[in-house]
Protein backbone atom coordinates (compact mmCIF):
# COMPACT_ATOMS: atom_id res chain seq x y z
CA UNK A 1 0.00 0.00 0.00
CA UNK A 2 2.96 2.01 0.93
CA UNK A 3 4.61 1.28 -2.41
CA UNK A 4 1.52 2.05 -4.91
CA UNK A 5 1.10 5.66 -3.10
CA UNK A 6 -2.41 4.43 -1.81
CA UNK A 7 -1.11 5.54 1.72
CA UNK A 8 1.93 7.50 3.54
CA UNK A 9 4.16 10.06 1.52
CA UNK A 10 7.87 10.31 -0.53
CA UNK A 11 9.52 10.29 2.55
CA UNK A 12 7.89 7.17 4.24
CA UNK A 13 8.01 5.56 1.00
CA UNK A 14 12.14 6.38 0.07
CA UNK A 15 12.96 5.97 4.21
CA UNK A 16 10.26 3.99 6.14
CA UNK A 17 10.55 1.05 7.62
CA UNK A 18 7.75 -1.54 8.20
CA UNK A 19 8.09 -2.93 11.37
CA UNK A 20 6.26 -6.54 13.01
CA UNK A 21 2.47 -5.98 13.41
CA UNK A 22 1.21 -5.46 16.95
CA UNK A 23 -1.90 -7.22 18.09
CA UNK A 24 -3.98 -5.04 19.80
CA UNK A 25 -6.47 -6.31 22.26
CA UNK A 26 -10.05 -4.84 22.87
CA UNK A 27 -10.51 -4.51 26.78
CA UNK A 28 -11.98 -7.78 27.52
CA UNK A 29 -8.61 -9.61 26.32
CA UNK A 30 -10.04 -10.41 23.03
CA UNK A 31 -7.96 -9.85 19.59
CA UNK A 32 -9.48 -6.82 18.35
CA UNK A 33 -6.86 -5.63 15.22
CA UNK A 34 -3.54 -5.41 14.14
CA UNK A 35 -1.25 -2.03 14.06
CA UNK A 36 1.35 -2.43 11.44
CA UNK A 37 3.95 0.61 12.54
CA UNK A 38 6.20 2.69 9.87
CA UNK A 39 9.56 4.00 11.03
CA UNK A 40 11.89 6.46 9.59
CA UNK A 41 15.23 6.35 12.41
CA UNK A 42 13.70 6.22 15.31
CA UNK A 43 10.96 8.29 14.84
CA UNK A 44 7.29 6.49 14.72
CA UNK A 45 6.40 8.05 11.32
CA UNK A 46 2.63 6.49 11.13
CA UNK A 47 0.75 3.49 11.77
CA UNK A 48 -1.53 1.10 9.33
CA UNK A 49 -4.40 -0.79 10.90
CA UNK A 50 -6.08 -3.44 10.21
CA UNK A 51 -8.86 -5.89 10.99
CA UNK A 52 -8.43 -8.84 12.17
CA UNK A 53 -9.55 -10.31 8.25
CA UNK A 54 -7.21 -8.22 7.02
CA UNK A 55 -9.86 -5.44 5.95
CA UNK A 56 -7.48 -2.29 5.93
CA UNK A 57 -8.87 0.34 8.88
CA UNK A 58 -6.31 3.10 8.12
CA UNK A 59 -3.56 4.81 7.88
CA UNK A 60 -2.62 7.75 10.57
CA UNK A 61 0.47 9.48 10.33
CA UNK A 62 2.24 11.40 13.00
CA UNK A 63 4.19 13.90 10.22
CA UNK A 64 2.76 17.29 10.38
CA UNK A 65 4.94 18.11 6.82
CA UNK A 66 5.44 15.63 4.33
CA UNK A 67 8.88 16.15 3.81
CA UNK A 68 10.16 16.47 7.44
CA UNK A 69 9.87 14.08 10.29
CA UNK A 70 8.34 16.90 12.71
CA UNK A 71 5.60 15.40 14.80
CA UNK A 72 6.66 12.44 14.61
CA UNK A 73 7.12 10.48 18.46
CA UNK A 74 10.39 8.33 19.36
CA UNK A 75 9.31 5.22 18.43
CA UNK A 76 10.59 3.34 21.04
CA UNK A 77 7.56 4.97 23.51
CA UNK A 78 4.97 2.78 21.03
CA UNK A 79 6.75 0.20 20.11
CA UNK A 80 9.46 -0.77 22.28
CA UNK A 81 7.56 -3.26 25.51
CA UNK A 82 10.94 -2.16 27.97
CA UNK A 83 10.19 1.53 27.46
CA UNK A 84 6.20 1.54 27.80
CA UNK A 85 7.26 -0.72 31.21
CA UNK A 86 9.58 2.14 32.29
CA UNK A 87 7.01 4.60 32.09
CA UNK A 88 4.71 2.16 33.62
CA UNK A 89 6.76 1.60 36.64
CA UNK A 90 7.23 5.59 36.83
CA UNK A 91 3.54 5.92 37.91
CA UNK A 92 3.70 2.77 40.99
CA UNK A 93 2.49 3.79 44.12
CA UNK A 94 4.51 1.88 47.02
CA UNK A 95 3.81 -1.66 47.19
CA UNK A 96 1.96 -1.95 43.92
CA UNK A 97 3.40 -4.25 40.65
CA UNK A 98 2.68 -3.77 37.53
CA UNK A 99 1.44 -6.17 34.82
CA UNK A 100 3.65 -6.39 31.41
CA UNK A 101 1.80 -3.97 28.90
CA UNK A 102 0.02 -4.56 26.33
CA UNK A 103 -1.38 -2.90 23.38
CA UNK A 104 -5.38 -1.75 23.54
CA UNK A 105 -7.41 1.08 24.00
CA UNK A 106 -9.61 2.94 26.26
CA UNK A 107 -13.05 2.03 25.79
CA UNK A 108 -13.15 2.77 21.93
CA UNK A 109 -11.44 1.62 19.71
CA UNK A 110 -10.08 5.19 18.40
CA UNK A 111 -8.08 5.61 21.55
CA UNK A 112 -5.14 3.57 20.92
CA UNK A 113 -3.31 3.28 23.70
CA UNK A 114 -0.76 0.89 25.95
CA UNK A 115 -2.39 -0.63 29.43
CA UNK A 116 -0.78 -2.21 32.47
CA UNK A 117 -3.03 -3.06 35.35
CA UNK A 118 -1.30 -1.88 38.83
CA UNK A 119 -1.86 -4.18 42.06
CA UNK A 120 -1.38 -3.22 45.40
CA UNK A 121 -0.09 -5.24 47.96
CA UNK A 122 -3.62 -5.55 49.62
CA UNK A 123 -4.67 -7.06 46.03
CA UNK A 124 -6.43 -3.78 44.60
CA UNK A 125 -5.80 -3.70 41.16
CA UNK A 126 -5.94 -0.28 38.95
CA UNK A 127 -5.61 -0.48 35.30
CA UNK A 128 -3.32 2.33 33.64
CA UNK A 129 -3.56 3.67 29.98
CA UNK A 130 -0.75 4.86 28.37
CA UNK A 131 -1.01 6.97 24.88
CA UNK A 132 1.81 9.63 23.94
CA UNK A 133 2.32 12.13 26.53
CA UNK A 134 -0.93 11.15 28.40
CA UNK A 135 -1.07 8.45 31.27
CA UNK A 136 -4.32 8.45 32.93
CA UNK A 137 -6.11 5.68 34.64
CA UNK A 138 -8.78 4.05 33.65
CA UNK A 139 -12.53 5.96 34.15
CA UNK A 140 -14.16 2.68 34.48
CA UNK A 141 -18.01 3.36 33.95
CA UNK A 142 -17.96 6.71 34.97
CA UNK A 143 -16.28 7.07 31.75
CA UNK A 144 -18.35 5.27 29.21
CA UNK A 145 -20.89 7.83 28.42
CA UNK A 146 -18.99 10.38 27.42
CA UNK A 147 -17.01 11.89 24.06
CA UNK A 148 -13.14 12.53 24.92
CA UNK B 1 -24.90 -1.45 -31.97
CA UNK B 2 -23.08 -4.53 -30.54
CA UNK B 3 -19.33 -3.77 -30.67
CA UNK B 4 -17.40 -5.01 -33.23
CA UNK B 5 -14.23 -7.19 -32.57
CA UNK B 6 -11.09 -4.74 -32.58
CA UNK B 7 -14.16 -1.77 -30.73
CA UNK B 8 -14.50 -5.00 -27.81
CA UNK B 9 -10.87 -5.39 -27.31
CA UNK B 10 -10.01 -1.83 -27.31
CA UNK B 11 -12.89 -1.43 -24.54
CA UNK B 12 -11.27 -3.65 -22.47
CA UNK B 13 -7.49 -2.85 -22.80
CA UNK B 14 -9.15 0.85 -21.46
CA UNK B 15 -11.41 -0.79 -18.43
CA UNK B 16 -8.46 -3.18 -17.61
CA UNK B 17 -5.42 -0.42 -17.85
CA UNK B 18 -7.53 2.26 -15.98
CA UNK B 19 -8.38 -0.82 -13.40
CA UNK B 20 -4.92 -1.66 -12.75
CA UNK B 21 -3.83 2.02 -12.33
CA UNK B 22 -6.21 1.88 -9.29
CA UNK B 23 -4.29 -1.23 -7.89
CA UNK B 24 -7.28 -2.86 -6.59
CA UNK B 25 -6.41 -5.92 -8.97
CA UNK B 26 -4.29 -8.54 -8.13
CA UNK B 27 -1.19 -8.27 -10.87
CA UNK B 28 -2.06 -7.96 -14.42
CA UNK B 29 0.99 -5.44 -15.45
CA UNK B 30 2.04 -6.19 -19.03
CA UNK B 31 -0.91 -8.58 -19.50
CA UNK B 32 -1.91 -8.37 -23.14
CA UNK B 33 -5.27 -9.01 -24.66
CA UNK B 34 -4.84 -10.95 -27.96
CA UNK B 35 -8.28 -11.06 -29.11
CA UNK B 36 -12.27 -10.45 -28.93
CA UNK B 37 -12.67 -13.93 -26.81
CA UNK B 38 -14.78 -16.20 -26.59
CA UNK B 39 -18.88 -14.64 -26.66
CA UNK B 40 -21.28 -16.04 -23.76
CA UNK B 41 -24.81 -15.89 -24.41
CA UNK B 42 -27.47 -15.50 -22.15
CA UNK B 43 -29.68 -18.61 -22.11
CA UNK B 44 -32.32 -16.56 -24.18
CA UNK B 45 -29.75 -16.57 -26.97
CA UNK B 46 -28.47 -12.81 -26.79
CA UNK B 47 -24.93 -12.21 -26.72
CA UNK B 48 -23.71 -11.32 -23.35
CA UNK B 49 -20.47 -10.96 -22.87
CA UNK B 50 -16.90 -11.63 -24.33
CA UNK B 51 -14.43 -13.66 -22.27
CA UNK B 52 -10.72 -12.26 -23.23
CA UNK B 53 -8.13 -13.87 -22.97
CA UNK B 54 -4.96 -12.31 -20.85
CA UNK B 55 -1.37 -13.25 -21.85
CA UNK B 56 1.71 -12.30 -20.48
CA UNK B 57 4.19 -13.40 -23.23
CA UNK B 58 2.78 -16.37 -24.87
CA UNK B 59 1.27 -17.50 -21.74
CA UNK B 60 -2.23 -17.22 -20.73
CA UNK B 61 -2.27 -16.37 -17.50
CA UNK B 62 -6.43 -15.43 -16.88
CA UNK B 63 -9.57 -13.79 -18.49
CA UNK B 64 -11.30 -10.95 -18.45
CA UNK B 65 -15.25 -10.65 -19.19
CA UNK B 66 -16.60 -7.71 -20.95
CA UNK B 67 -20.43 -6.80 -21.00
CA UNK B 68 -21.61 -6.35 -24.79
CA UNK B 69 -25.31 -5.66 -22.70
CA UNK B 70 -25.82 -2.37 -21.11
CA UNK B 71 -27.94 -4.24 -18.58
CA UNK B 72 -24.47 -5.04 -16.48
CA UNK B 73 -23.92 -1.37 -15.65
CA UNK B 74 -20.07 -1.16 -16.30
CA UNK B 75 -18.18 -2.72 -19.12
CA UNK B 76 -16.00 -4.72 -17.09
CA UNK B 77 -17.07 -7.29 -15.39
CA UNK B 78 -14.77 -9.71 -14.09
CA UNK B 79 -10.68 -10.32 -14.09
CA UNK B 80 -9.45 -13.60 -13.26
CA UNK B 81 -5.86 -15.15 -12.88
CA UNK B 82 -4.48 -18.00 -12.25
CA UNK B 83 -5.99 -20.00 -14.83
CA UNK B 84 -5.71 -19.76 -18.48
CA UNK B 85 -8.57 -19.38 -20.92
CA UNK B 86 -8.30 -21.59 -23.56
CA UNK B 87 -11.78 -21.56 -25.62
CA UNK B 88 -10.63 -24.69 -28.30
CA UNK B 89 -9.29 -27.14 -25.28
CA UNK B 90 -12.56 -26.47 -23.66
CA UNK B 91 -14.77 -27.21 -26.27
CA UNK B 92 -12.09 -30.36 -26.85
CA UNK B 93 -12.70 -31.37 -23.66
CA UNK B 94 -16.41 -30.91 -23.37
CA UNK B 95 -16.88 -32.94 -26.61
CA UNK B 96 -15.58 -35.72 -25.11
CA UNK B 97 -17.73 -35.34 -21.98
CA UNK B 98 -20.36 -35.02 -24.39
CA UNK B 99 -19.59 -38.16 -26.09
CA UNK B 100 -19.34 -40.40 -23.49
CA UNK B 101 -22.92 -39.13 -22.33
CA UNK B 102 -24.61 -39.59 -25.44
CA UNK B 103 -22.69 -41.51 -28.13
CA UNK B 104 -24.82 -40.86 -30.88
CA UNK B 105 -24.98 -36.66 -29.82
CA UNK B 106 -25.64 -34.76 -33.06
CA UNK B 107 -24.33 -31.30 -33.61
CA UNK B 108 -22.94 -29.29 -36.15
CA UNK B 109 -21.93 -25.60 -33.84
CA UNK B 110 -21.13 -25.23 -30.11
CA UNK B 111 -21.76 -22.25 -27.99
CA UNK B 112 -20.43 -20.36 -24.36
CA UNK B 113 -23.76 -20.24 -22.29
CA UNK B 114 -24.17 -18.39 -18.75
CA UNK B 115 -26.73 -20.76 -18.13
CA UNK B 116 -26.73 -19.50 -14.62
CA UNK B 117 -24.60 -16.35 -15.08
CA UNK B 118 -21.89 -16.02 -14.14
CA UNK B 119 -21.72 -20.00 -13.89
CA UNK B 120 -21.03 -21.08 -17.90
CA UNK B 121 -21.75 -24.10 -19.71
CA UNK B 122 -21.07 -25.50 -23.16
CA UNK B 123 -24.23 -25.48 -25.47
CA UNK B 124 -24.13 -28.27 -28.56
CA UNK B 125 -26.44 -27.43 -31.25
CA UNK B 126 -27.99 -29.00 -34.36
CA UNK B 127 -29.58 -26.42 -36.88
CA UNK B 128 -29.87 -24.02 -34.54
CA UNK B 129 -31.76 -26.02 -31.75
CA UNK B 130 -29.93 -27.30 -28.40
CA UNK B 131 -29.23 -31.20 -28.09
CA UNK B 132 -27.10 -31.00 -25.17
CA UNK B 133 -26.01 -28.61 -22.56
CA UNK B 134 -22.68 -29.61 -20.12
CA UNK B 135 -21.50 -27.00 -17.29
CA UNK B 136 -17.91 -25.91 -17.95
CA UNK B 137 -15.12 -28.12 -16.16
CA UNK B 138 -17.84 -30.66 -14.41
CA UNK B 139 -19.24 -31.38 -17.36
CA UNK B 140 -22.49 -32.08 -15.68
CA UNK B 141 -25.64 -31.99 -18.09
CA UNK B 142 -27.45 -28.68 -17.22
CA UNK B 143 -30.88 -29.14 -16.77
CA UNK B 144 -33.61 -27.99 -18.96
CA UNK B 145 -35.14 -24.46 -17.42
CA UNK B 146 -37.40 -25.13 -14.39
CA UNK B 147 -41.30 -24.61 -15.21
CA UNK B 148 -41.72 -23.90 -11.55
CA UNK B 149 -42.56 -20.27 -10.51
CA UNK B 150 -40.29 -18.51 -8.38
CA UNK B 151 -39.13 -15.04 -7.28
CA UNK B 152 -36.64 -13.58 -10.35
CA UNK B 153 -33.16 -14.22 -9.28
CA UNK B 154 -33.54 -16.45 -7.10
CA UNK B 155 -32.05 -19.91 -8.65
CA UNK B 156 -31.36 -22.70 -7.13
CA UNK B 157 -27.86 -23.91 -7.19
CA UNK B 158 -27.83 -25.70 -10.04
CA UNK B 159 -30.66 -24.17 -13.05
CA UNK B 160 -30.83 -22.91 -16.05
CA UNK B 161 -32.12 -19.38 -16.33
CA UNK B 162 -31.82 -15.81 -18.04
CA UNK B 163 -29.97 -13.38 -16.80
CA UNK B 164 -31.72 -10.83 -18.91
CA UNK B 165 -34.58 -11.79 -18.66
CA UNK B 166 -35.32 -11.89 -14.71
CA UNK B 167 -33.51 -8.41 -14.39
CA UNK B 168 -35.91 -5.86 -13.30
CA UNK B 169 -36.75 -3.20 -15.30
CA UNK B 170 -35.70 -0.58 -12.41
CA UNK B 171 -32.35 -1.83 -12.28
CA UNK B 172 -31.96 -2.87 -15.90
CA UNK B 173 -32.49 1.03 -16.70
CA UNK B 174 -30.35 1.97 -14.28
CA UNK B 175 -27.67 0.19 -15.21
CA UNK B 176 -27.84 0.61 -18.89
CA UNK B 177 -27.44 4.58 -17.84
CA UNK B 178 -24.59 3.82 -15.99
CA UNK B 179 -23.21 1.89 -18.94
CA UNK B 180 -23.23 4.33 -21.58
CA UNK B 181 -21.45 7.19 -19.25
CA UNK B 182 -18.63 4.84 -18.86
CA UNK B 183 -18.26 3.89 -22.50
CA UNK B 184 -18.60 8.35 -22.90
CA UNK B 185 -15.59 8.27 -20.73
CA UNK B 186 -13.73 6.22 -22.91
CA UNK B 187 -14.92 8.23 -26.45
CA UNK B 188 -12.63 11.48 -25.23
CA UNK B 189 -11.00 12.29 -28.40
CA UNK B 190 -7.49 12.63 -26.53
CA UNK B 191 -7.99 8.94 -26.05
CA UNK B 192 -7.99 8.03 -29.59
CA UNK B 193 -4.52 6.97 -30.14
CA UNK B 194 -3.74 5.32 -26.52
CA UNK B 195 -2.40 1.64 -27.53
CA UNK B 196 -4.10 -0.24 -24.58
CA UNK B 197 -2.94 -3.50 -25.90
CA UNK B 198 -1.13 -3.88 -23.05
CA UNK B 199 -1.79 -3.31 -19.57
CA UNK B 200 0.42 -0.76 -18.13
CA UNK B 201 0.72 1.92 -15.74
CA UNK B 202 1.70 4.37 -17.27
CA UNK B 203 -0.91 4.56 -19.91
CA UNK B 204 -2.52 7.36 -18.96
CA UNK B 205 0.76 9.23 -17.55
CA UNK B 206 0.39 11.19 -21.24
CA UNK B 207 0.37 14.89 -21.25
CA UNK B 208 -2.87 16.42 -21.73
CA UNK B 209 -4.78 13.15 -20.70
CA UNK B 210 -6.59 12.85 -17.58
CA UNK B 211 -8.46 10.05 -16.42
CA UNK B 212 -10.29 10.09 -13.22
CA UNK B 213 -10.45 7.20 -11.38
CA UNK B 214 -10.24 8.89 -7.77
CA UNK B 215 -12.79 11.17 -6.59
CA UNK B 216 -10.35 13.11 -3.87
CA UNK B 217 -10.55 16.45 -2.35
CA UNK B 218 -8.75 18.03 0.65
CA UNK B 219 -10.06 21.27 2.55
CA UNK B 220 -8.05 24.24 0.70
CA UNK B 221 -8.12 27.44 1.51
CA UNK B 222 -10.88 28.57 -1.32
CA UNK B 223 -13.57 26.20 -2.66
CA UNK B 224 -10.85 26.30 -5.92
CA UNK B 225 -9.71 22.82 -5.87
CA UNK B 226 -6.51 23.90 -8.09
CA UNK B 227 -5.25 27.00 -5.78
CA UNK B 228 -2.90 26.81 -2.94
CA UNK B 229 -2.29 23.94 -1.03
CA UNK B 230 -4.47 22.17 1.43
CA UNK B 231 -5.30 24.31 4.31
CA UNK B 232 -5.90 22.54 7.37
CA UNK B 233 -4.04 22.00 10.65
CA UNK B 234 -3.61 19.37 13.32
CA UNK B 235 -4.43 19.88 17.16
CA UNK B 236 -3.43 17.51 20.15
CA UNK B 237 -5.92 17.11 22.71
CA UNK B 238 -4.38 18.34 25.86
CA UNK B 239 -5.66 15.84 28.15
CA UNK B 240 -7.02 11.97 27.62
CA UNK B 241 -10.78 13.25 27.25
CA UNK B 242 -10.39 16.65 25.61
CA UNK B 243 -10.90 14.91 22.30
CA UNK B 244 -13.88 17.72 21.68
CA UNK B 245 -12.18 20.56 22.80
CA UNK B 246 -9.50 19.73 20.22
CA UNK B 247 -11.76 18.97 17.51
CA UNK B 248 -13.27 22.80 17.88
CA UNK B 249 -10.17 24.06 17.70
CA UNK B 250 -9.19 22.47 14.59
CA UNK B 251 -12.43 23.81 13.16
CA UNK B 252 -12.09 27.24 14.13
CA UNK B 253 -8.45 27.78 13.69
CA UNK B 254 -9.84 26.92 9.87
CA UNK B 255 -11.91 29.97 10.13
CA UNK B 256 -9.26 32.37 11.97
CA UNK B 257 -10.54 31.95 15.30
CA UNK B 258 -7.78 31.64 18.13
CA UNK B 259 -9.27 29.78 20.78
CA UNK B 260 -6.74 27.73 22.84
CA UNK B 261 -8.01 24.34 24.25
CA UNK B 262 -8.25 25.38 27.90
CA UNK B 263 -10.32 28.00 26.70
CA UNK B 264 -12.69 25.54 24.80
CA UNK B 265 -12.90 22.95 27.67
CA UNK B 266 -14.46 25.66 29.63
CA UNK B 267 -17.04 26.90 27.25
CA UNK B 268 -17.50 23.07 26.50
CA UNK B 269 -17.71 21.95 30.39
CA UNK B 270 -15.11 20.03 30.20
CA UNK B 271 -12.84 20.89 33.33
CA UNK B 272 -9.54 21.97 33.60
CA UNK B 273 -5.92 20.68 32.80
CA UNK B 274 -5.63 19.03 36.10
CA UNK B 275 -9.67 18.00 36.37
CA UNK B 276 -10.61 17.19 33.32
CA UNK B 277 -13.91 15.13 31.90
CA UNK B 278 -15.26 14.11 28.10
CA UNK B 279 -18.55 15.53 27.09
CA UNK B 280 -20.84 13.87 28.13
CA UNK B 281 -23.50 11.91 25.19
CA UNK B 282 -26.76 13.88 26.15
CA UNK B 283 -24.39 17.25 25.93
CA UNK B 284 -23.74 16.52 22.18
CA UNK B 285 -25.83 19.74 20.86
CA UNK B 286 -23.09 21.89 23.28
CA UNK B 287 -20.68 21.84 20.01
CA UNK B 288 -23.06 23.68 18.08
CA UNK B 289 -23.67 26.70 20.54
CA UNK B 290 -20.04 26.75 21.57
CA UNK B 291 -19.15 27.35 17.84
CA UNK B 292 -21.79 29.78 17.26
CA UNK B 293 -21.30 31.92 20.45
CA UNK B 294 -17.37 31.92 19.74
CA UNK B 295 -18.16 32.68 16.28
CA UNK B 296 -20.46 35.29 17.53
CA UNK B 297 -22.81 33.60 15.33
CA UNK B 298 -20.76 34.31 12.47
CA UNK B 299 -20.76 30.59 11.98
CA UNK B 300 -24.37 28.68 12.01
CA UNK B 301 -23.03 25.82 13.09
CA UNK B 302 -25.30 22.35 12.33
CA UNK B 303 -25.30 18.50 13.78
CA UNK B 304 -26.46 15.85 12.08
CA UNK B 305 -27.05 12.71 13.24
CA UNK B 306 -25.90 8.96 11.65
CA UNK B 307 -24.01 11.25 8.96
CA UNK B 308 -23.47 9.32 5.47
CA UNK B 309 -20.72 9.09 2.94
CA UNK B 310 -22.84 11.81 1.30
CA UNK B 311 -22.82 14.27 4.30
CA UNK B 312 -19.28 13.90 4.43
CA UNK B 313 -18.47 14.58 1.07
CA UNK B 314 -20.44 17.50 0.30
CA UNK B 315 -19.59 19.17 3.28
CA UNK B 316 -15.52 18.83 1.57
CA UNK B 317 -16.91 19.84 -1.58
CA UNK B 318 -18.14 23.14 -0.03
CA UNK B 319 -14.61 23.19 1.56
CA UNK B 320 -16.02 22.93 4.99
CA UNK B 321 -14.37 20.68 7.46
CA UNK B 322 -16.70 18.73 9.45
CA UNK B 323 -16.20 17.83 13.77
CA UNK B 324 -17.21 13.77 13.64
CA UNK B 325 -18.02 11.93 16.37
CA UNK B 326 -17.58 8.15 16.50
CA UNK B 327 -18.07 6.21 19.60
CA UNK B 328 -16.23 7.51 22.69
CA UNK B 329 -13.67 10.12 20.46
CA UNK B 330 -14.09 12.91 18.00
CA UNK B 331 -12.17 14.02 15.21
CA UNK B 332 -12.68 16.58 12.59
CA UNK B 333 -12.69 15.61 8.92
CA UNK B 334 -11.06 17.70 6.48
CA UNK B 335 -10.75 15.28 3.08
CA UNK B 336 -12.02 12.19 1.47
CA UNK B 337 -11.12 10.01 -1.91
CA UNK B 338 -13.59 7.61 -3.50
CA UNK B 339 -12.22 5.20 -6.07
CA UNK B 340 -14.84 5.42 -9.12
CA UNK B 341 -14.10 2.39 -11.11
CA UNK B 342 -13.80 -1.13 -9.68
CA UNK B 343 -15.13 -4.31 -10.32
CA UNK B 344 -19.19 -4.85 -10.67
CA UNK B 345 -20.03 -6.31 -7.21
CA UNK B 346 -16.90 -4.67 -5.36
CA UNK B 347 -17.51 -1.89 -2.64
CA UNK B 348 -15.33 1.30 -3.65
CA UNK B 349 -12.65 2.00 -1.28
CA UNK B 350 -13.79 5.50 0.13
CA UNK B 351 -12.01 6.79 2.50
CA UNK B 352 -12.03 9.90 4.99
CA UNK B 353 -8.84 12.24 5.88
CA UNK B 354 -8.95 12.33 9.58
CA UNK B 355 -7.13 15.03 11.55
CA UNK B 356 -7.15 13.09 14.43
CA UNK B 357 -5.95 14.51 18.15
CA UNK B 358 -5.49 11.28 19.40
CA UNK B 359 -2.98 10.44 21.20
CA UNK B 360 -2.90 13.17 23.78
CA UNK B 361 -0.44 15.14 24.59
CA UNK B 362 -0.34 17.15 27.92
CA UNK B 363 -1.81 21.08 28.49
CA UNK B 364 2.99 21.89 28.81
CA UNK B 365 3.07 21.03 24.94
CA UNK B 366 0.26 22.11 23.09
CA UNK B 367 2.01 21.76 20.04
CA UNK B 368 2.67 17.81 19.87
CA UNK B 369 -0.23 15.34 19.92
CA UNK B 370 -2.34 14.04 17.43
CA UNK B 371 -2.65 11.92 13.84
CA UNK B 372 -3.55 12.74 10.50
CA UNK B 373 -5.66 9.85 9.10
CA UNK B 374 -5.24 8.96 5.80
CA UNK B 375 -7.02 7.33 4.98
CA UNK B 376 -10.03 5.85 7.41
CA UNK B 377 -11.60 3.41 5.88
CA UNK B 378 -15.46 4.58 5.71
CA UNK B 379 -16.63 0.87 5.80
CA UNK B 380 -15.11 0.22 9.32
CA UNK B 381 -15.81 2.52 11.51
CA UNK B 382 -19.13 4.15 12.69
CA UNK B 383 -19.79 7.37 12.65
CA UNK B 384 -22.36 9.08 15.07
CA UNK B 385 -22.54 12.58 14.90
CA UNK B 386 -20.92 15.00 12.48
CA UNK B 387 -21.03 18.87 12.81
CA UNK B 388 -20.49 21.68 9.77
CA UNK B 389 -20.29 25.49 10.10
CA UNK B 390 -21.00 27.40 7.08
CA UNK B 391 -19.69 30.73 7.20
CA UNK B 392 -22.54 33.22 7.33
CA UNK B 393 -22.47 35.70 4.37
CA UNK B 394 -23.82 39.51 4.14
Amino acid sequence: MIESGEVGNALIRSSGLIGEPLPVQSPDGSFHSWIVPVTVGDRLAGILRFLPDLTFMQFSGFQLHEASLEGCPEAQGWLDGNAVRERFSEQLRRGETASPPFLTYDRYPSRLAWASELTSADGKVRKLYLAGRACWEDPGSAGGKSFG
Amino acid sequence: MPLSSEQLVRLAGLELNAINLTGTLPDIENTRLSSAGTPVYDTNGTLLFHRLPLLRGRSGIGYADIAVQEIFGEPLLAVSTGMAWNEAAFIKEATVAARSKRRALEFDSVRFVAYSFPKIGIQFLAKGKETLMLELKTWQEVPVAAATRRKALEPSNFERWSFIDELPDDVRKTRSTAFKKRLDVWKAPSLTNLDTSVVKKTLFEIPDIVIKLVDTREIHYSPRQSDHSPCYELRGQQTNVWCVAASCEMLLNFYRYQYDQVRLAKELGLGTCSAPNGLPYAQVAKVVTVIEKLTSNALDATMIVNPGWAAFRDEIKANRPLISFVPGHSRTVAGYTETLITLPGKVPFKGLLVYDPWPATDCAHPEDGGVITRWENFATQTYQYAYSAVLKHV
